[in-house]
């Protein structure tokens, strides 16, 4: 176990500087670099702008402005926003705490409708229940989930008034008790995570469904049947923990395009996360941000993937060996 | 009896049709947009009386009437006289029926959706073209290049998925400093490869240890040769299937993008940008949303319909029970 962890973590950090080293490389080619504005402004002259390219080290080998760069990317310093005159790293830490509400949020909702309907599909392929929940799966799949968000919103928040209509809370929730403003959260949260936990539903369904095939087709469960056991038994002693341990390391495969989902779904209902940070940031060309919000979403992925890689291992030793 | 099949392609093959014949198909312009005040919003099927003037313009009106060498436009909340020598020559006061109702500028909503086939369709196509032209070499050099090129593109490609595609496109759109059709194809062209070449890499490696490689190459078969003649035709099964789940995934994309400003720009016709139009109204005036969604399921699940008969088609052996 201790040899596949330092493995895979190695192969994680790797993978993080390559991607650091990708966006350093964005950086470089952006257009409309700091200091080129700075030539547009006639208040600022030559020398002045020479001695700012020698501070920041413009001058430098472009290894050295790579290695000075990661530096201070590994402590968090992404530079400062353009349209709002604050840290990179500011902005994306409270970004940060919005997409993780609305992650957990979209999570809970996805694993609780698709885990049942794939276990129900996979017990009897090729029955009516099975074909009603691929007509189910296959019409989330297909419908967009921005559509399905504003058709929520529109019916159940603006003419029902069931639901708020965005945000991640009410203006005046600073002054609730802690408990109504858990309430107040969750109050917001509920349509948000509902559209980008169903948007996903359909391939969690499908891989649990054929998961649970493949299993109860196998030689242990076959074994088990022979021995007598109860077909409850036999379900979830046998196949469903065999079937639902890789449902944990698909978590890592989907994490993408969820976090790409989520940018939508933030944008649709002003949902305060890291995609809508990166929405606003492009439409005020606000690079450095942009930059910031897109490093912070890979290593958000990477690290989730080595997440469920190593929940997975440790819960099946057979993924020790991968 | 049709089958679902032939269902998809038929569905895929009219809207091709209709998105490249948009321009003779349209029944009017999907941009311009005449005397709204009374056009918007026109529910599906509705007629009305059009009066062209020698300007160029176009004006709409429920009732009219001709009162000596003026025609009186007769609606709710004005009257209008206008004399008729405004009038263009010949068929100057028709009947239009709206087929799919108008939107809120008054722009016709077939019109639009014709037009916003074209675009759809047209970078499902490009881009998955792209698709397969960069992430097939870099799949098959990988398989056949040896550890050390294998190791390097196979990192690339991490690095590619590492990425939310939504923000990979978004940086890259800020870089390129641009919007429009060529800016959208080549961004979701860099970003949408990566699966087809980890699928053309893994069909290779399994082909390139089967005796029948083993047996031409050692007639003397070059790797260009075996590569062309021999491995990918017999990869490419599986590639057809991942570009044709790939091209849903791309039109799915497109309409994402446009939804939320930052692909196909309005007024020009977009899927999702006509959906983006339609949420003031969505209750009231449906169809302005109501279609192009309507459009776009249609269409995803035609495509991921026909790679599943690819599949079953294509890999018979491998046909679940």
């Amino acid at each position: 176990m201790a040899r596949f962890i330092l493995r895979r973590v190695v192969a994680a950090v790797v993978l993080l500087v390559l991607v650091a080293t990708a966006t350093f490389g964005l950086v470089q080619a952006a257009p409309g670099q700091p200091i080129e504005l700075l030539a547009l402004d006639p208040r600022v002259g030559p020398e002045f702008r020479a001695e700012l390219i020698r501070q920041y080290g413009l001058d430098q080998p472009v290894t050295v402005q790579w290695a000075r760069w990661m530096t201070a990317t590994l402590r968090g310093e992404l530079g400062l926003s353009f349209s709002q005159k604050r840290p990179v790293s500011e902005l994306l830490m409270e970004g940060l705490g919005g997409s993780a509400w609305l992650m957990a949020g979209a999570l809970f909702v996805l694993y609780i409708v698709a885990l049942p309907l794939g276990i129900v599909a996979g017990l009897r392929p090729g029955s009516r229940v099975d074909r009603a929940i691929l007509v189910f799966s296959q019409f989330f799949w297909a419908l967009p989930g921005f559509v399905l968000a504003v058709v929520l919103l529109e019916i159940l928040g603006v003419r029902l008034g069931w639901f708020p209509l965005g945000l991640m809370q009410d203006l005046d929730a600073e002054r609730m008790s802690s408990m109504d403003r858990l309430l107040n959260r969750l109050h917001h949260l509920f349509l948000p995570s509902l559209v980008l936990g169903l948007s996903s539903v359909g391939l969690v369904i499908g891989f649990v469904r054929s998961g649970l095939i493949g299993v109860l087709a196998s030689d242990h469960v076959r074994a088990a049947r022979a021995r007598g056991l109860s077909e409850s038994r036999v379900l979830f002693r046998h196949a469903l923990p065999n079937t639902l341990a890789p449902v944990i390391q698909h978590f890592g495969v989907l994490m993408p395009a969820l976090l790409s989902g989520a940018l939508i779904i933030e944008v649709v209902f002003s949902w305060p996360g890291l995609g809508r940070i990166g929405y606003a940031a492009i439409v005020e060309r606000d690079i450095p941000v942009v930059l910031g919000t897109t490093l912070l979403s890979a290593a958000v992925v990477i690290m989730g993937s080595l997440l469920a890689d190593l929940l997975h291992a440790w819960i099946d030793p057979r993924a020790r060996d991968a | 009896m049709l089958e679902r099949k032939h269902l998809a392609w038929l569905v895929l093959a009219a809207f091709v049709v209709a998105g490249a014949c948009a321009p003779l198909l349209a029944p009017r312009d999907p941009t311009t947009y005449s005397d709204p005040s009374i056009s918007r919003n026109r529910p599906p099927l509705s007629q009305l009386v059009a009066v062209d003037l020698d300007d160029g313009r176009r004006l709409y009106t429920d009732q009219l009437r001709h009162d000596g060498d003026h025609v009186i436009l007769e609606d709710v909340e004005r009257q209008r006289s206008i004399p008729l020598d405004q009038l263009v020559e010949h068929d100057a006061i028709t009947t239009q029926t709206f087929l799919l109702g108008t939107d809120r500028f008054g722009r016709d909503v077939l019109s639009r959706l014709l037009w916003g086939a074209r675009v759809s369709l047209l970078i499902g196509l490009l881009v998955t073209l792209i698709a397969l032209t960069v992430g097939l070499p870099i799949g098959t050099l990988a398989a056949l290049g040896g550890p050390v090129v294998d190791g390097v593109l196979m990192r690339i490609v991490d690095v590619f998925l590492a990425f939310p595609w939504i923000f990979l496109i978004i940086t890259l759109a800020a870089m390129i400093d641009g919007s429009g059709l060529a800016v959208l194809i080549v961004v979701l062209g860099g970003t949408s490869w990566m699966a087809i070449s980890r699928v053309a890499r893994a069909m290779i490696r399994e082909l390139r240890d089967q005796a029948f490689v083993t047996a031409t190459r050692g007639l003397g078969a070059g790797p260009i040769y075996l590569a062309v003649q021999h491995l990918i035709p017999h990869a490419l099964p599986p590639i057809l299937i991942q570009a044709a789940l790939g091209a849903a995934r791309v039109v799915l994309a497109e309409a994402a993008l446009s939804f939320i400003g930052l692909g196909i720009q309005p007024p020009e016709p977009s899927w999702g940008n006509m959906i983006n139009d339609g949420r003031t109204g969505l209750l009231s005036a449906w169809w302005v949303a109501g279609f192009p969604t309507l459009a776009l399921i249609v269409t995803v699940l035609a495509l991921s319909e026909i790679a599943e008969t690819l599949r079953h088609r294509l890999t018979p052996y491998r046909l679940e029970p």
